[in-house]
């Protein structure tokens, strides 16, 4: 839970989805809204120029991008000294639809061999490492949303116990139609239109935390799992219940099926509202990297303790706790 | 099999190698491979080996025909004129 060695935030990067919604029809349902990363916009497009990323899914241009962001931020890093966490929920899938899209229609001999290594979990984190240069540990961590908090506990590990000086840790998803017939099925897709599917990445640079440092991560809770509303319930009362003197909590379930659950639960909580501006969709671990460098952001201005939950949309819920300046 | 077009294989070939080109800006005899080529590597070269065979029916056989097959769109074309059309008797 408490961190032994804090972590802080030296650097962070967003893609984020266009604004307006586009309509897209699923492989065997309806239309729904989703919100698309435009990828003819700069620095994305130059991006795919990239030799090594000639054959990548769009994933790993959004990831790398992101990634780059939070690099350029924070100045000077040796990449020998550097780790790579990506945290992923649908990983590959465009690219994996394709691929088995192909074997389906043409036979298994006639599997791309172009598009068989994109379909590993690993590969975007594989060619972010191999783009920056990155010689310290590089792994993938899959799961729902909640990824995203399991991914910053590898970096902070990796940190205090050496392995690594910087750590990038990268959220990111692609979206692709396939995805909106299991939401359907998930009963995720309603009428409301309160979910809203989506992609892109946020990354956050860490190293280990100093005294000066304005906002640092402190505590990482994971592991409280459900299968249906009555079980998140309890299993998110059993993780904040580990927070009982933090009175400030980020709002993050706005428009998922848990809603009503975050809704009831902080009665006695102040909670912190999600970032201004255009709702960006879901795009699970890159939506809760998104509302970490929101997080981040208050409790610079603020100075005050952040709990962030991660309500994963199908596993756990997971939290980090952000702190600004030590007491002296 | 003489009726393949060169229009056909630059098509072929920007699509399986996912090149960031248009078709039409592909020589029809510049190198597929090596320094001051289209860029084509190791994984392309199977990926058109597979590509072939799909779309013509022909397999190439072994490593030496790859090479000498895939130098150049051009030597993809002479290549797949001297092979028998699938089916055909010999």
């Amino acid at each position: 839970m408490k961190l032994e060695h804090p972590v802080s935030i030296c650097g962070v990067g967003t893609v984020l989805p266009e604004s307006e919604a586009q309509r897209v029809a699923a492989v065997a349902g309806r239309e729904h809204k989703v919100l698309r990363v435009d990828l003819t916009r700069e620095p994305l497009a130059a991006r795919q120029n990239e030799s090594r990323l000639r054959r990548a899914s769009p994933l790993t241009v959004f990831m790398l991008e992101a990634a780059q962001q939070a690099l350029g931020a924070a100045g000077a890093v040796d990449p020998s000294t550097l780790g790579v966490v990506a945290a992923l929920h649908l990983g590959t899938i465009a690219w994996t639809h394709r691929f088995y899209e192909g074997v389906l229609k043409s036979g298994q001999r006639f599997a791309s061999p172009n598009l068989f290594p994109e379909t590993v979990f690993n590969s975007a984190a594989s060619h972010i490492a191999a783009v920056i240069g990155v010689a310290g540990p590089c792994y993938t961590v899959v799961g729902d949303d909640s990824a995203w908090v399991t991914a910053i506990a590898v970096a902070a590990c990796w940190l205090a116990n050496g392995s690594a000086e910087h750590v990038l840790v990268i959220g990111g998803e692609e979206f692709d139609s396939l995805e909106l017939d299991a939401y359907e099925q998930a009963r995720w897709l309603r009428h409301d239109g309160r979910f809203v599917p989506s992609e892109g990445a946020g990354a956050v640079l860490l190293r280990r935390a100093r005294a000066d440092d304005a906002v640092r991560v402190v505590a990482v809770a994971e592991g409280f799992t459900y299968r249906n509303a009555a079980e998140a319930r309890v299993a998110a009362e059993e993780l904040f219940a580990e927070f009982p003197d933090v009175r400030d909590v980020c709002r993050t379930a706005e428009h998922k099926w848990l809603a009503p659950i975050e809704a009831q639960i902080h009665h006695d909580r102040k909670l912190v509202a999600p970032p201004p501006g255009p709702y960006r969709g879901e795009a699970f671990t890159a939506s809760a990297a998104w509302d970490t460098i929101h997080a981040a952001g208050h409790v610079r201005e603020t100075g005050q303790p952040l709990l962030l939950p991660v309500w994963g949309q199908s596993e756990q819920c997971s939290a980090l706790l952000l702190a600004g300046k030590p007491l002296k | 099999m003489p009726n393949v077009s060169i229009d056909d294989l630059k098509k072929m070939l920007v699509e399986n190698c996912v090149l960031k080109v248009k078709p039409g800006e592909i020589t029809a005899d510049a190198p597929l491979f090596g320094p001051g080529s289209v860029g084509l590597d190791s994984l392309d070269a199977l990926q058109m080996t597979v590509a072939i065979q799909e779309r013509y029916g022909v397999a190439i056989g072994d490593a030496q025909t790859a090479r000498d097959a895939l130098r150049t769109l051009n030597t993809l074309r002479e290549w797949l004129a001297q092979q028998p059309e699938p089916g055909a008797k010999q």
